[in-house]
């Protein structure tokens, strides 16, 4: 006979089952459970109180993210914030409200630039702390009313307009950046740039503050901030206040800076960040086109959209001029179309209207095969020639006279 | 006909033993030859890194003083027209050391030479302290931190740097 | 399929792990390739939980953990320095169940790097390094295979440290990659070896990631294997010692017909078995199934279910991305190696290049200094011996702390302010002063008792509480500046951007 395994060791092993199972369930638990899911649930019901004829099919489930390439970064907000791009959810409370300020969706497509671009925070995440970025090693926290509230209860400056100026860096002044306008009229008129390198240039009396806002916050001294908040924002609101208090033996003057003013310029100065990697197309302003001279491009415009308009769109100028209308055509194959009366009384024996209605001739090919004018379309052009030839003619009298009494 | 029989000290004789003694010393040879480009091959011959020689910018573009340069981790001095570069990596474990500036410059001797320093360097990850010409005098650094070979360019008269080229500590270029 | 099929394939299966007959239970053995590590049958006192605590058994249960996760963590994080922070908030925010993956391979880490040691002091205290006087065995060589092992695990856990680029990774490796440029002459090229170039960068990240994943664990496996195989063919663990002593006493030993079997063919002699007068009967032995590997099973799930448990608790922390830039205050390796990153703060040379070399190569000699076969299998050897251990551990305690207090309060540089030589402070430092502390303990203890194993014991209690102090003071006692923090003091926070 052979010896059996205790009993309690089987139960021991029984326990050990019961226990991965526990854990196992857990965690399937813990990861089924997010809590998106019910902001998703809510959004649903909100939408059918709200609109009549909501279909629930067409609500968005599962985590939902927008990929901005361009600009390295990969936004999940829209998994709770649902809102955001619907019109009408404006009385709704956080996180399903629509986006204030709607009208910035304008220049500012969601899909070109995502969320945490403007407003901070980790992209990343699902859960709203994580999201949020105020949570141990994300640099850039939600630039929130909360977290400017710190600053300043009462009048909590818009922290967000710091993103703003990470592309509208360059401008002179943009609509609905009052604080960042604010401080950027401070550099002009304080002569800032006198002792720093601001944007590319400047003098070197003080640190080049081109990149000041990618400057780690290991970087700076704290040592004689007095205060709890050791954040590199408020040791730029204090250096603002007073450069020597800060920084013992600065030659920076005292201007004295206070509140909403210092704030502007810290948040200005928090803005310079490393612009290399953004893409030209999200600098405001910035145009790629061909260098033309303003006649070249008068000259264009009135090809299109002037009086002789009607034979570029048909293509008549491919082959003709027409020098009352300054057309100008690239090959000048054909005859400038202003004599074309003469032109065609003297080598087909026809009016105009008599050539273009029953043409012989290359015309004859053309007029057939590839461009093939309507009826309408034809006395158009005829009424166009006609006028070109009375301002050609007026055009030549004009200068007989004027030869006539100049000599 | 000579057998295999017949070895001394377990050596086969004939010529069929000397051809396999022969083929095994071949082969293991091969075998090293086999194994030399696997392991050359781990061994870089280029680099994607910053280049070790590069131009920081005018000298007239530098203030009096010390200047740090945070992409390069140097420091620059200058002293009306002479200039030196000292590294600001500590030769402890490699953390990036901060200038210690002095209220006043004073004259220092450290190690027979004299200069006038400005400050001193502190490195913050575990304590090492080096004096204004780099030599270390606290903390586990084993060496002075390194100063760097400094030249005018030729092309644009801007000042280049060599990392890869250490100079003493009395090195100056004058402008 | 009829009932009677089915029950034929369910017989099938089950039958190596429910044997009927002690018969059925050897065959069980041979014939399933999953239970042919075991020997037939396995005495009373190696089963026992005090002959080994299961040690190693938990240990390779951690590494198939962490090989598993890790297979599956292959697919989802990607070695490039462009793309691996990203993939890595990915598998904690976006990934079903990556905040499991992470967190269970993570600790699985730490957990097998503790066990490893742990195993490493079971193996030591209970002597089962020694050969054995009735049988020739090769356990001192299966303890220089346990000391590769040992660094083979320390290998992997730091190439693995890089991979998440992150702050803390990046500098623990900037850390641990100059602690190896201390060597010298030859310092620099190994770094730049490992390095794949001047800098951490791309050659870096990708060179560790395939000795993480593809090199290391090969060997690591290969050598394992060995060092379980030289189990088998030295009879099982050490304790089985004492089944020999004993059995000697009732019959004299016949050899027996066995087979010799080789890894390569080069094992000279014949197996153990042959000469093992052991006769496992039905007093002192039980067929290894089901009582061993019930035993294995239930160690194996308890460590799955404690492994996964811990990971609903313990974060795997991501800090910012890796920035060249700036570098952390403190800047620490990982903790396994903050004993040393204490001791290179008194001196490069001795902490980073001649303690670990002396450790790694005192420990695999150990076998070779002792050669005492007394009491082998049993924790301390004997009533002496756990004296002497005792006596270890406070000496250790003692020297390790008065050598802390004096890198704290009396610092080399400042005691001999005029001397510039940086090889005198190589040479005159605390570490030194620990080394030839312990050293001459060792001395001391084999002078007083004649006996090299209770010195080894002494010495060896005393390595391990310097370990541990060391490590606790690198880890919790050394704030920014790497300045001295009681526990008790906050450290100061952390100057953040908003």
């Amino acid at each position: 006979m052979i010896k059996k395994i205790s009993q309690r060791e089987i139960l021991l092993v029984l326990i050990a089952a019961v226990a991965i199972l526990a854990v196992g369930v857990a965690a399937i638990v813990y990861d089924t459970a997010p809590e998106w899911k019910y902001y998703q649930s809510e959004f649903g019901a909100i939408v059918a109180e709200t609109f009549a004829n909501a279909d629930p099919a067409t609500l968005p489930s599962g985590v939902q993210q927008i990929w901005v390439e361009k600009l390295d970064r990969v936004d999940r907000c829209t998994t709770c914030h649902l809102g955001v791009s619907w019109q009408g959810l404006e009385q709704v409370e956080q996180p399903w409200t629509t986006h204030p300020m709607p009208e910035i969706f304008d220049n500012h497509p969601i899909e070109e630039f995502g969320c945490t671009v403007c407003h901070g925070g980790q992209g990343f995440a699902l859960a709203e702390y994580d999201a949020h970025g105020f949570v141990e090693h994300w640099e850039e926290p939600l630039l929130s009313d909360i977290a400017a509230s710190e600053y300043d209860p009462r009048k909590p400056p818009p922290l967000y307009e710091t993103q703003c100026n990470f592309c509208h860096r360059y401008e002179r002044s943009t609509e609905g950046m009052p604080y960042i306008n604010r401080a950027k009229e401070f550099v002009r008129t304080k002569g800032c740039k006198i002792c720093h390198v601001i944007n590319g240039d400047g003098g070197k009396l003080g640190p080049d503050l081109t990149h000041e806002g990618d400057k780690h916050a290991e970087g700076f001294d704290f040592s004689n901030l007095v205060s709890d908040q050791m954040t590199v924002f408020n040791w730029h609101i204090k250096h603002f206040g007073s450069p020597t208090t800060i920084v013992p033996g600065s030659i920076m003057p005292e201007m004295n800076f206070q509140s909403t003013d210092a704030q502007a310029l810290a948040m200005l100065a928090m803005s310079w960040r490393d612009d290399q990697n953004l893409p030209l197309a999200y600098f405001p302003g910035v145009e790629l086109k061909d260098e033309m001279t303003a006649e070249e491009i008068e000259r264009d415009r009135r090809m299109r959209e002037g009086d002789g308009a009607f034979f570029v769109e048909h293509s008549c100028f491919v082959c003709h001029s027409i020098k009352a209308y300054d057309i100008k055509s690239p090959t000048d194959k054909g005859p400038d179309l202003s004599l074309a009366p003469d032109d065609v009384r003297a080598r087909f024996n026809k009016t105009v209207e008599e050539f273009l209605f029953d043409p012989t001739g290359t015309m004859k090919i053309v007029l057939e095969s590839q461009i093939v004018l309507t009826d309408e379309e034809k006395w158009q052009a005829i009424e166009k020639i006609m006028k070109a030839y009375d301002i050609v003619k007026n055009r030549a009298a004009e200068a007989e006279a004027a030869a006539a009494s100049g000599s | 006909m000579a057998s295999t029989d017949t070895v001394d000290n377990g050596v086969d004789p004939t010529r069929r033993g000397f051809l396999g003694r022969l083929t095994a010393a071949v082969a293991a040879i091969g075998a090293l030859v086999a194994g030399w480009p696997l392991l050359r091959s781990l061994v870089p011959n280029v680099l994607y890194e910053p280049p070790k020689k590069f131009r920081i910018g005018t000298p007239e573009s530098f203030q009096e003083g010390v200047t740090f340069l945070e992409k390069h981790r140097i420091f620059l001095f200058r002293d009306s027209s002479n200039y030196h570069a000292i590294s600001g990596i500590c030769t402890h474990l490699g953390c990036t050391v901060k200038f210690s500036a002095f209220p006043l410059p004073q004259e220092e001797t450290v190690r027979q030479f004299t200069y006038r320093a400005l400050g001193e360097f502190h490195c913050p990850c575990h304590g090492s302290k080096f004096r204004g010409e780099g030599t270390n005098y606290a903390g586990p650094a084993p060496r002075p931190l390194k100063s760097f070979h400094l030249e005018l360019s030729r092309a644009t008269g801007e000042l280049v740097v060599d990392v890869a080229t250490e100079v003493s500590r009395d090195f100056r270029l004058v402008v | 399929m009829s009932l009677f099929e089915k029950n034929d394939i369910w017989q099938k299966l089950i039958w190596p792990w429910r044997p009927e007959s002690n018969r059925e239970a050897g065959s069980g053995i041979v014939a399933n390739f999953l239970l042919h590590w075991f020997p037939n049958r396995i005495s009373l006192r190696s089963l026992a939980l005090s002959a080994s605590l299961y040690l190693g058994t938990i240990t390779f249960v951690v590494l198939l953990v962490l090989t598993v996760t890790g297979v599956v963590l292959m697919f989802l994080y990607v070695p490039s320095v462009e793309r691996a922070y990203w993939s890595m908030k990915d598998l904690d925010h976006a990934v079903s169940f990556g905040w499991l993956l992470r967190r269970l391979h993570r600790i699985s880490a730490h957990l097998m790097v503790a066990l490893v040691f742990l195993h490493m002091f079971r193996v030591f205290l209970t002597g089962s390094y020694k050969a054995g006087e009735i049988v020739k065995s090769a356990r001192p060589f299966n303890w220089v295979l346990g000391v590769s092992l040992l660094v083979l695990t320390l290998l992997l856990s730091f190439t693995g440290y890089l991979l998440p680029w992150d702050q803390l990774a990046f500098w623990a490796i900037t850390v641990g990659t100059n602690i190896a440029a201390a060597v010298p002459l030859v310092g620099e090229t190994i770094r730049q070896f490992l390095l794949g170039g001047t800098i951490i960068g791309q050659p870096t990240l990708i060179r560790f990631y395939v000795l993480h994943c593809a090199l290391l664990p090969l060997v690591i496996f290969a050598v394992a294997a060995w060092h379980m195989w030289r189990i088998r063919k030295d009879g099982g663990l050490a304790i089985v010692e004492q089944d020999r002593k004993e059995a000697l006493t009732r019959e004299p030993a016949a050899p027996i017909k066995s087979k010799t079997y080789s890894v390569l063919g080069i094992a000279s002699g014949t197996t153990v078995q042959v000469n093992d007068p052991t006769t496992l009967n039905e007093d002192n032995s039980v067929p290894s199934t089901p009582f061993l590997t019930v035993r294995i099973l239930l160690v194996s799930m308890l460590t799955v279910a404690v492994s996964i448990g811990l990971s609903l608790v313990v974060r795997a922390p991501l800090e910012a991305a890796a920035n060249p830039q700036v570098t952390p205050n403190p800047a620490k390796a990982p903790w396994y190696f903050l004993g040393l990153q204490e001791m290179v703060g008194y001196s490069a040379l001795m902490g980073g290049v001649i303690v670990p070399t002396i450790v790694i190569l005192g420990l695999m000699l150990i076998p070779f200094l002792d050669r005492e076969q007394k009491g082998i299998g049993y924790w301390f050897t004997d009533g002496p011996g756990r004296r002497w251990g005792i006596f270890g551990f406070l000496y250790g305690l003692v020297t390790t702390c008065g050598c802390l207090a004096i890198a704290l309060l009396a610092p080399m540089r400042g005691i001999f302010p005029n001397i510039e030589s940086q090889f005198f402070f190589d040479l005159v430092n605390p570490a030194t002063f620990l080394l030839l502390l312990f050293a001459g303990m060792y001395f001391a203890v084999l002078k007083k008792t004649s006996s090299t194993r209770y010195a080894a014991i002494a010495t060896f209690c005393a390595f391990i509480i310097a370990f541990v102090i060391l490590t606790y003071t690198g880890t919790a006692l050394r704030g920014p500046n790497w300045d001295f923090y009681w526990p008790w003091q906050a450290w100061p926070t952390h100057p953040t951007a908003l």
